[in-house]
């Protein structure tokens, strides 16, 4: 083919500007003030979490303990203070954000790559399977959350994974029935009978139309997902059934904290701070997400 | 014999319903000729949608048969009728739901000739889209406009689009210009004769809209609950309506004019169910005209006068 | 004066009241100059601008215009509901039964509501509690503004369904046991239940079949003379503006273009947007002849033209037309056109070449 050709050869659509889904998404995403702090309150966390042990020394600045400062309250050296062990409270609290958010995302993510698909199958297929699995759903939403989380950790032991397990069960069902919806509304619209007129086959079709207008409604319930499993990871290694101490998860530090309650409540207030900020800003960032990718709000 | 490119011979779809039997459609026939327009009215629930679905089998029909170009395709496999879907396409009524919110104009456009690969390459591919584009009447500048940024209009245009992409000869329009208001409306009616005079389409034209399909159709057939019960050349039907109801349906129509108004002829009573109907005239129970006769037998779609057909016990009488 | 609510600029709540004189007799509604803004992030949409509009007892007006020439937006505004954020009511007056609404505390525009004025809304699926039976929400308007016992407003519910054509043993029934055409109906009589003096009806038939259609017009029709009702009906459907109205307003891009007697608008046309509505649609007697569109789109209301809002798609427009807003040109005492062709005296549609 001559060059010349080729040149001529450009296309249609290169010619005029498109607004990428990205752009708009962030223009609509950052009219709600709220949820651009919480973006970046979240993304801290996360870069927090992610560089714990880039920045500290797990086994000297973490858990090594010096007797010389237990109990300093806060201070301009120590402004969280230090524990009955003298460590350096601030940093236990920052360092904890990588037990709390790592087990936060991975329960998120083992609910959505567990919930979503078989949610999303009931939802497409219907009929007995959809009854099927929405009444076991049913079963285990009717088991308190925290009754699940002692009897999975009281059975198959102590460990950070069993944890994440225990924590993520009750949340499939809700990405589940969450996913279940999302794909009974998109089924049910025109466009996918559309796509079926012009004789698209059921794979090509869920994967182009069902599944990214449904990440769209489910991404929001992932987001929520993570901040109320960082709370159901706390409240069960405050019941010592989480992460072990010494190890600084925010649970754990609570539990710690909570013989001194009456002397040194700064030992309890910042971990519950700690979890209280990083779930409220998870939840707002779920809102604006809600609000940015509801292609129904757009215009 | 005539060019009958579609053949639709007692077609029925039931559904099924926790207090029995949904007859939304039930034994209906009809022939289209090609580069023809039938025309389906009749009031919502009448079965006139289901109908045009399931003569594509969007909705796959209980019974009967759709001979469309000498092939019945309700005997077709899912692969062969996947296939024959590129002659037969549907543009649907409402076009804000109809598109994939997340699809540009020209994904849109383009996936049907990609997905059925009529082109390959990307280039012809966009070429192609922007030739539809112009085809129906949008500006090649909205190549990738996102729906929601455009008019019901425009979006109606690109249904429209994504219907011819496959090239097909045979078109349902399931109450095209329901959503549109009126000067859109012509513009996408004027729009549809264009292409139908250009490509040769055949079209069902399903309405509500009795103003609009004596315009737009050649043929018309009434539907009252799941069946039809007139079915005449237009300008036939309009001027000698038979059946009691599509006189009535007829004078009802508001005319803007505000001289010679139609004598009106309201209806009374409630409309019968369609779940599990008797062996009746369904719509005895508004007839005026109803005997004891209406009320034992269900009447059949007879040829009264050439070309104009009747479903009604009363036929010479009234 | 204090400011009672919030969306209404100072200069409508302080301007003087007009005197009944000034009203005149049997007016019911008597809108003058209304404008009303949507303020959205800095942008404002000029939804409705200096709308004059008069009802009087047993008239009906039609409202005609597309979607967004701010028909609704006129009617909320009639009964001081425009919604806040973001509308603002930036000018004008507002008279129902000669009470300036505007001026009204919000517990004085309840009793108002439903009582002096009464608005039926597209919807019924959307108007009506699905929890509360048909004849508790009728009962409980009249309960609200005429203060009669459970008892009496039951029966007062009863007879309503009557006059709208349902027997009055369905009473007892919710909302989802009716059909479309039926649920209507309760909303009409609601909205009637209270006679209120002047009522408003956002294309109340839109929803419905042509033949239940047929029905609620000839109903509302009845239910006028009956109560003396002086009534709105916003529609985009020409037929039954012919059917039902004896004045008839079209609206383009926020405006009033053209108004008059059902006579004069429809047979002496003088607006080219009204006689490209005309012209768009099917004629039930010629159906050979082809459709005449009016070519584009209504301008985008957060941005239009300095000139007249229609130019760009008239086919009389001249360059005049673009330069400035047409004024309000009075053809007879009761048919206004607003276009700038008629500064030719010698200027006339091709719709009235022909009558």
């Amino acid at each position: 083919m001559s060059t010349d050709k080729k040149e001529k050869r450009i296309l249609p659509s290169r010619k005029y500007s498109k607004r990428s889904q990205l752009g708009e998404f962030w223009h609509r995403y950052s009219q709600n003030k709220g949820a651009v702090i919480a973006l970046f309150v979240v993304l801290a966390i996360g870069l927090l979490a992610a560089l714990a042990d880039v920045i500290y020394d797990y086994d000297t600045q973490i858990i090594g303990y010096d007797l010389t400062q237990k109990l300093i309250r806060p201070c301009a050296e120590h402004p969280f203070g230090t524990d009955e062990l003298g460590r350096d409270m601030l940093t236990r609290v920052l360092y904890g954000a990588k037990y709390s958010f790592m087990i936060g995302l991975s329960c998120a993510a083992l609910c959505f790559v567990v919930g979503m698909p078989i949610g999303a199958l009931a939802g497409y297929y219907g009929g007995t399977f959809d009854l099927l699995v929405m009444r076991v759903f049913d079963i285990i939403g009717s088991i308190p959350s925290l009754l699940i989380g002692i009897m999975v950790v009281a059975a198959l032991g102590h460990k950070t994974g069993i944890l994440i397990i225990a924590i993520a069960i009750p949340g499939v069902g809700s990405i589940a029935s969450a996913s279940r919806m999302a794909v009974m509304t998109i089924r049910s619209s025109e466009y996918i009978e559309s796509a079926r007129a012009i004789g698209m086959k059921s794979f090509p079709l869920v994967m182009k139309h069902v599944v990214p207008n449904a990440l769209n409604l489910i991404v929001v319930r992932v987001t929520l997902q993570v901040g109320s499993a960082i709370i159901s990871a706390s409240s069960l290694s405050y019941l010592g059934l989480g992460v072990p101490l010494p190890t600084p998860e925010w649970g754990a530090l609570l539990s710690g904290g909570r013989k001194l309650i009456r002397t040194h409540s700064y030992l309890t207030l910042f971990p519950g701070l700690a979890i209280m900020i990083t779930v409220l800003a998870l939840n707002l960032m779920g809102d604006g997400l809600r609000d940015a990718l509801d292609p129904k709000l757009k215009k | 014999m005539s060019d009958v490119i579609l053949d639709v011979r007692n077609l029925k779809k039931y559904f099924k319903t926790p207090r029995g039997m949904l007859h939304a459609v039930d034994d209906v026939s009809f022939q289209i000729e090609r580069g023809r327009t039938l025309g389906i009215v009749g009031e919502s629930g009448c079965g006139k949608s289901t109908t045009g679905r399931a003569i594509l089998r969007l909705i796959e029909p209980t019974a009967g048969e759709v001979i469309f170009d000498g092939e019945d395709v309700v005997k077709l496999s899912k692969q062969r009728m996947r296939e024959k879907r590129k002659e037969m396409q549907i543009i649907f009524q409402d076009p804000f739901s109809s598109l994939d919110p997340r699809q540009t104009v020209l994904q849109a456009i383009s996936e049907p000739i990609k997905f059925n690969k009529i082109l390959t390459d990307r280039y012809d591919i966009e070429m192609r889209t922007v030739e539809l584009m112009r085809t129906v009447g949008l500006a090649e500048r909205l190549i990738n406009a996102y729906p929601h940024e455009l008019d019901g209009g425009r979006r109606q245009r690109i249904g429209i689009a994504r219907a011819l992409a496959v090239n097909p000869k045979f078109i349902v329009c399931d109450e095209p210009v329901s959503a549109l208001d009126v000067s859109i409306q012509a513009q996408i009616l004027n729009l549809l004769e264009d292409l139908q005079d250009q490509l040769g389409l055949t079209y069902i034209f399903i309405t509500h809209d009795l103003a609009v399909v004596n315009h737009f159709a050649d043929d018309i057939a009434v539907m009252y609950l799941g069946q039809v019960i007139e079915k005449a050349p237009a300008e036939e039907l309009f001027l000698h309506p038979l059946h009691p109801y599509t006189r009535a349906l007829l004078s009802a129509i508001p005319v803007p004019d505000t001289h010679n108004r139609p004598e009106r002829m309201v209806l009374k009573g409630e409309i019968s169910s369609p779940i599990e109907p008797k062996d009746e005239c369904r719509f005895a129970k508004r007839c005026p005209f109803a005997t004891d006769a209406c009320r034992a037998k269900c009447p059949e779609l007879k040829e009264v006068v050439k070309d104009h057909f009747l479903a009604c016990a009363r036929y010479g009488e009234v | 004066m204090a400011k009672r609510i919030k969306n209404i600029a100072p200069e409508v709540l302080n301007a003087p009241d007009l005197t009944p004189e000034e009203l005149g007799e049997d007016v019911m509604l008597d809108i003058r100059n209304l404008t009303v803004h949507y303020e959205v992030d800095g942008d404002v949409v000029e939804a409705v601008s200096d709308v004059t509009l008069q009802v009087k007892k047993r008239k009906t007006l039609g409202l005609v215009g597309e979607t967004g020439a701010g028909k609704t937006t006129t009617a909320l505004a009639a009964l001081n509901l425009i919604p806040d954020p973001p509308g603002i009511i930036k000018k004008g007056s507002i008279y129902v039964c000669g009470e300036n609404i505007l001026k009204k505390r919000p517990a004085e525009l309840e009793k108002i509501r439903g009582q002096d004025i009464s608005m039926i809304f597209q919807d019924p699926m959307t108007s009506l509690n699905p929890v509360f039976t048909v004849g508790d929400q009728i009962a409980e308007s009249v309960r609200i503004h005429e203060g009669l016992s459970k008892t009496e407003a039951m029966e007062r519910a009863m007879e309503m369904l009557e006059i709208v054509g349902i027997p009055r043993n369905r009473v007892n029934e919710y909302p989802h046991q009716f059909s479309g055409g039926m649920k209507q109906r309760v909303v009409i009589a609601c909205a009637l239940a209270c006679n209120p003096r002047v009522l408003i009806a956002d294309e109340p038939t839109t929803a419905l079949d042509v033949t239940i259609q047929a029905q609620v017009l000839d109903l509302m029709r009845d239910l006028r003379m009956k109560y003396d009702t002086a009534m709105i009906m916003i529609t985009h459907d020409l037929g039954i503006v012919a059917d039902i109205c004896d004045d008839v307003a079209v609206m383009y891009a926020g405006r009033i273009i053209e108004q008059g007697t059902l006579d004069e608008v429809f047979n002496e046309t003088r607006h080219p947007y009204t006689e490209g509505l005309f012209n768009s649609l099917p004629n039930i007697h010629d159906r050979q002849a082809r459709l005449k569109p009016i070519p584009g789109l209504m301008p985008d209301p957060a941005n239009l033209p300095k000139g007249c809002a229609f130019a760009d798609r008239c086919k009389y427009a001249t360059d005049a037309c673009k330069e400035a807003r047409p004024v309000q040109r009075w053809v007879s005492d009761t048919h206004m056109v607003a276009c700038t062709a008629y500064d030719d005296p010698d200027f006339i549609i091709e719709r009235s070449k022909k009558a």
